[in-house]
């Protein structure tokens, strides 16, 4: 979700009157802070998918009076020309020129800001778009853009002092080391020059030094490069209602493909890309749950942007969000108030329940808390050190993060057993005897699985204080497993957590079941534990089976 | 028994345990008993008809006079001047005199005795042993003896030689004089009476002053009616247990649930490890778009990619996000990637729960819930957890609309957060259009963002053939959790310290 600081005194004079917390609905905005001192507004953003919003300019437009952009049907001032080599590179431009706008040093931040948020959450680093801002004073028309290879150009470019080539650039420039992956694997790289060959930009990575924008600058020229037609084209639109509304000139410049595109070998921009949307009462009251006139729609809709032609209804070009009608009727909906509609609870019965695992589970809890056991809870993600170093676990695989964000939470458990001693480990001054047990989700790797693993519930008990024992431990287990009417045994194994010769599998008719035992002293001591520990670890999914067969039987 | 017999009856009674007959004096000496206690309880066990006179009964008592005492002491004068003899031969009565400390009259009485039994003889003033048998003046000193230790002895509890030694012995040395006293006096015998017989025989066992533990034994055989428990000061400190007990944020989501179910939930559960596509595709979340961004995804290291999607779905869905597929929707217009749908991630959504039910036949109408841990790549503080704990659902129904969508969230509000006044707010997720956020006013916390819903858009229901609408929802109460359980660091919910625990595990109001 982006989060933007506007200021108050800028928001206020766009909209023509104050801001109310009402209006900050229509924008799916949050003040998550407001800086007295400056007048600035800190905003979060909820709509992940409205990059027109994400500036104040997009704020304003939407909850401000509408206005009616015509910039797009004027005749192109000039060209841009597109390589043929850029198809398999960088495919899209779209270019426009802004004239007369007062760009103060405040202004000039905030579009610089406009233009990294745009490119960088929208254009996703840059990848699907980048914007290159421009001195339109320094250009000669058309623009030509072009490839050339890593060592054929090189040019001063912006926060550098000497000349560089394009390899350079990537290699050596701080936007080149963060930006040049969205070049990786080309042997040619794009330019944008003018018609006396200079060199405006290096997209996506860098703009050139002779058409550097500086505050106070009156005129710009404006570049979008992409992989995306849509999201170039939107990009531009965005940036020109912008400009137009803080009273610039648009003036289109058209772009001229070697190439086909969605829209043609020859693109206008900016260009109004919306695709019309059929307005149907039904939908409208089937969705809402009550009837609307047509009249009162087609007035939200064009409060909220829209063109109305007739039944259909034209997203305004700086939105490309519309994707089915349920958009639109949304957009309606918002601008009629949520709190004019008036709730009303599903009616309808249904059984609820929850899930024969869960209620056995349960029941197995309720059985060891009346054995006056404490239930505790854990993480699901772990470490390699607190199941295999700390409590020795027997080697195994298990689902391991790729994205490590930190060692402590970097696998998920197949063992709750470590979680019993984590607790034992931080909790010496608790008055003993303690008793405690998880009952949880643990996961485990099976690579003939679809999911690469298995997500069962495990449950473990263990004791400590002074005396605690194996036959304490299996005292608990035997009344459990009286209480669910189920047969068991032991099977004496070597287990490296345990004490040797006093640790065994459970079994229920040689099925495995769990592990019990008397932890080993070296793992206490690997965990700081100094009381001796017994417990038992049952695999549930696996008991619930068995018992459900026996429950057939009997 | 039907009574309750005080301490001193029972031990009274219990002397008859081997006697059939007892005077008073006897009952307070058996029973221990001093004799003002032991004459009311044998005045009380009468009047219960416990207890009778068998016989009142004139006895003859002998006892030692004050003269009797000291011979008991030193010997009675004869046995003193033969041991003299014995040791000197022959003596002058005046040396016998000098050396045994006796009135010359009482010498000359007692040498008189020891004459007429010819145990010695006189020459002149000189007195000699003429016999060692003495037996009878050894007998006289020894039943004295004896009667020192006794006090009082009964005739009838005498032998003839010793009835007639002390009638010969009694008042025959002039009236202060005597050894042995011989007085008449009338005694009462008790006897039980048949019930007091029944009474004793359920009466068994040692009779104790004060028990403090109460006993199975003693209850087993009644004794417990025979003793006296001794009172506690119950105003002490105990010595303090551990209980068992739910996890206190266990107890919280078994509550959620509960509320659930009673609301006709039915709860859906399902894998930690999940493939992007159910997580993310089937929600119509475009594989290169920023609305992912807004997901941070643990990635499993290996395997990498589940081995299948259902071919259909996974057609449909991918024709979904390309042009809108067989939905009314333009769709996202990008090529899907089918390879990235299979790649392994730890589940970021329970909604990932939501659309897997899509998928698999639900109720219509149908409501279904989810508690599902999640996984977020996110920096570890005071307000995220690596994995944590997402409340979910879906309600499936022909007659779904906008406003049962508030009437949801409004029934939510008041079910969950007591709470009846709210706010809906306009919100953004990729998979529901329309979507709304609910605010619920909080006593304690103000206002709280409790959860957001919506309805699932076209393209998530149509590729799994589900043609009514479908309410969406999740809840956020992990707030609510943290105050439940007075905790301000939300890494505190699993905190692995007992002693935490413990205190937090204290019943609270609600919920």
């Amino acid at each position: 979700m982006p989060t933007i600081t506007v200021r108050k005194a800028d928001l206020t004079t766009l909209i023509g009157r104050k801001l109310t917390n009402q209006d900050l609905d229509l924008v799916k905005g949050e003040i998550i802070e407001y800086d007295e001192l400056q007048d600035q507004l800190k905003l979060e953003l909820k709509d992940t998918n409205r990059p027109d919003l994400w500036c104040t300019e997009g704020i304003a437009r939407e909850i401000g009076p509408q206005k009616e952009y015509a910039f797009t049907k004027l005749p192109a001032y000039s060209e841009t020309f597109v390589d043929q080599s850029l198809e398999k590179i960088r495919p899209f431009i779209a270019t426009f020129i802004a004239r007369n706008i007062s760009l103060d040093e405040a202004l000039f931040l905030e579009l610089l800001e406009t233009q990294e948020r745009l490119a960088d959450l929208y254009g996703r680093k840059r990848d699907i778009i980048a914007i290159g801002l421009h001195n339109l004073e320094k250009i000669t028309f058309p623009i030509y853009y072009k490839t050339a290879a890593p060592k054929e150009i090189s040019f001063i470019p912006l926060g550098v002092e000497e000349q560089m080539t394009l390899d350079e650039i990537l290699e050596k420039h701080p936007k080149g080391r963060t930006y040049g992956y969205t070049l990786r694997g080309q042997d040619r790289y794009p330019v944008l020059l003018d018609s006396k060959n200079m060199l405006l930009s290096f997209p996506p990575i860098i703009n050139g030094r002779d058409t550097e924008l500086k505050p106070g600058d009156k005129d710009l020229f404006v570049d979008i490069t992409g992989k995306d037609l849509d999201s170039v084209i939107l990009t531009a639109n965005i940036l020109a209602t912008n400009f137009y509304d803080r009273g610039a000139h648009i003036e289109p410049l058209k772009v001229v493909y070697p190439y086909k595109t969605p829209y043609g070998n020859e693109v206008k921009t900016p260009f109004d890309i919306a695709k019309p949307i059929k307005i149907r009462l039904s939908e409208f009251e089937k969705l809402l749950g009550e009837p609307f006139d047509l009249k009162t729609i087609k007035e939200k809709l064009m409060e909220a942007g829209y063109r109305i032609d007739g039944d259909e209804a034209f997203p305004p070009l700086y939105r490309n969000d519309c994707m089915d009608s349920f958009d639109m009727i949304e957009d309606f909906a918002i601008r009629i108030g949520y709190h004019n509609f008036k709730p009303e609870p599903p009616q309808e019965y249904t059984i609820g329940g929850t899930t024969p695992i869960r209620s056995f589970a349960d029941t197995i809890r309720e059985i060891l808390i009346g054995c006056g056991f404490e239930e505790i809870m854990s993480n699901v993600l772990t470490s390699r050190d607190e199941l295999f170093s700390k409590t020795m676990l027997p080697n195994e695989d298990i689902i391991e993060v790729e994205n490590v964000m930190s060692l402590s939470y970097s696998v998920l458990r197949h063992s709750i057993i470590p979680a019993l001693l984590k607790v034992e480990s931080s909790s010496s001054k608790a008055r003993y005897p303690h008793k405690i047990f998880e009952l949880g989700e643990v996961v485990i790797y099976d690579a003939d699985e679809n999911l690469g693993s298995k997500t069962l519930l495990k449950l473990a008990a263990s004791i400590s204080h002074a005396v605690a024992n194996f036959s304490e431990s299996h005292s608990y287990l035997d009344f459990l497993f009286q209480q669910l009417n189920l047969p068991y045994s032991f099977n004496p194994v070597n287990h490296s957590s345990f004490i040797d010769g006093r640790v065994g599998e459970i079994l229920v008719n040689d099925k495995k079941l769990g592990i019990i035992g008397e932890i080993h002293p070296q793992v206490l001591e690997n965990w700081g534990i100094k009381t001796p520990l017994s417990l038992f670890e049952l695999n549930i999914n696996a008991l619930y089976e068995i018992q459900k067969t026996y429950a057939q039987f009997q | 028994m039907e009574e309750t017999l005080h301490p001193d009856e029972i031990q009274a009674l219990r002397a008859f345990s081997d006697s059939l007959s007892l005077a008073e004096e006897d009952i307070s000496r058996i029973a221990g008993l001093p004799a003002d206690r032991s004459r009311k309880a044998i005045s009380w066990l009468i009047t219960r008809g416990y207890l009778e006179v068998e016989k009142e009964k004139l006895s003859t008592i002998a006892s030692l006079t004050e003269l009797g005492k000291k011979y008991a002491e030193l010997g009675i004068p004869e046995l003193r001047i033969i041991r003299m003899l014995e040791r000197n031969g022959v003596a002058s009565i005046s040396n016998i005199a000098k050396d045994i400390d006796l009135e010359e009259a009482e010498i000359r009485k007692s040498i008189g005795i020891l004459k007429r039994q010819g145990i010695v003889q006189i020459e002149g003033e000189s007195l000699g042993l003429t016999s060692k048998s003495f037996n009878h003046i050894i007998r006289v000193q020894r039943l004295i003896e004896n009667m020192a230790k006794v006090g009082k002895i009964d005739f009838d509890n005498l032998t003839d030689e010793e009835k007639s030694i002390i009638e010969s012995m009694h008042r025959k040395r002039g009236k202060s004089k005597g050894i042995f006293r011989v007085d008449e006096r009338k005694y009462r015998f008790y006897s039980l009476t048949e019930k007091g017989t029944k009474v004793l025989s359920e009466l068994k066992g040692e009779v104790s002053a004060e028990i403090s533990q109460l006993t199975p034994e003693l209850l087993k055989d009644g004794k417990w009616k025979t003793i006296s428990l001794r009172k506690y000061n119950i105003g002490l400190k105990p010595k303090r247990i551990v209980g068992g007990g739910k996890h206190p944020y266990a107890r919280f989501l078994d509550f959620v649930r509960s509320k659930f179910i009673a609301m006709g939930f039915v709860e859906i559960t399902g894998s930690l490890v999940e493939n992007e596509f159910w997580n993310m595709d089937a929600l119509y979340m475009p594989q290169f778009h920023s609305a992912r961004d807004i997901h941070d995804i643990y990635f499993v290291k290996e395997p990498k990619y589940s081995k299948e999607i259902n071919k259909k779905l996974l057609d449909n869905v991918a024709r979904t996000h390309s042009t809108g597929g067989d939905t009314p929707s333009r769709g996202w217009g990008y090529t899907f990637d089918k390879n990235r749908a299979h790649r392994l991630i730890l589940r970021s959504q329970g909604t990932a729960l939501s659309v897997r039910t899509l998928a698999s036949n639900p109720q219509i109408p149908g409501k279904y819930f989810a508690i599902a841990r999640c996984f977020r790549y996110d920096k570890i503080d005071a307000t995220h957890l690596p994995d944590f704990f997402q409340i979910e659902g879906i309600v499936l129904s022909k007659d779904i609309n906008f406003k049962t969508l508030l009437g949801l969230l409004e029934l939510f509000a008041k079910e969950f957060a007591g709470s009846s006044e709210i706010k809906f707010v306009p919100c953004y997720f990729p998979f529901t259009e329309p979507s709304v956020e609910l605010d619920v006013w909080h006593e304690k916390m103000g206002w709280v963002e409790l959860g957001g819903a919506g309805i699932f858009r076209r393209e998530v229901t149509y590729p799994f053939d589900i043609k009514v609408p479908v309410i969406a929802w999740g809840l956020g109460l992990d707030r609510m959790a943290m105050l439940t359980l007075d905790i301000q660091d939300i890494r505190d919910l699993f905190a692995p310290d007992l002693e935490f625990i413990r205190r937090r595990r204290i019943c609270r109001q609600s919920p």
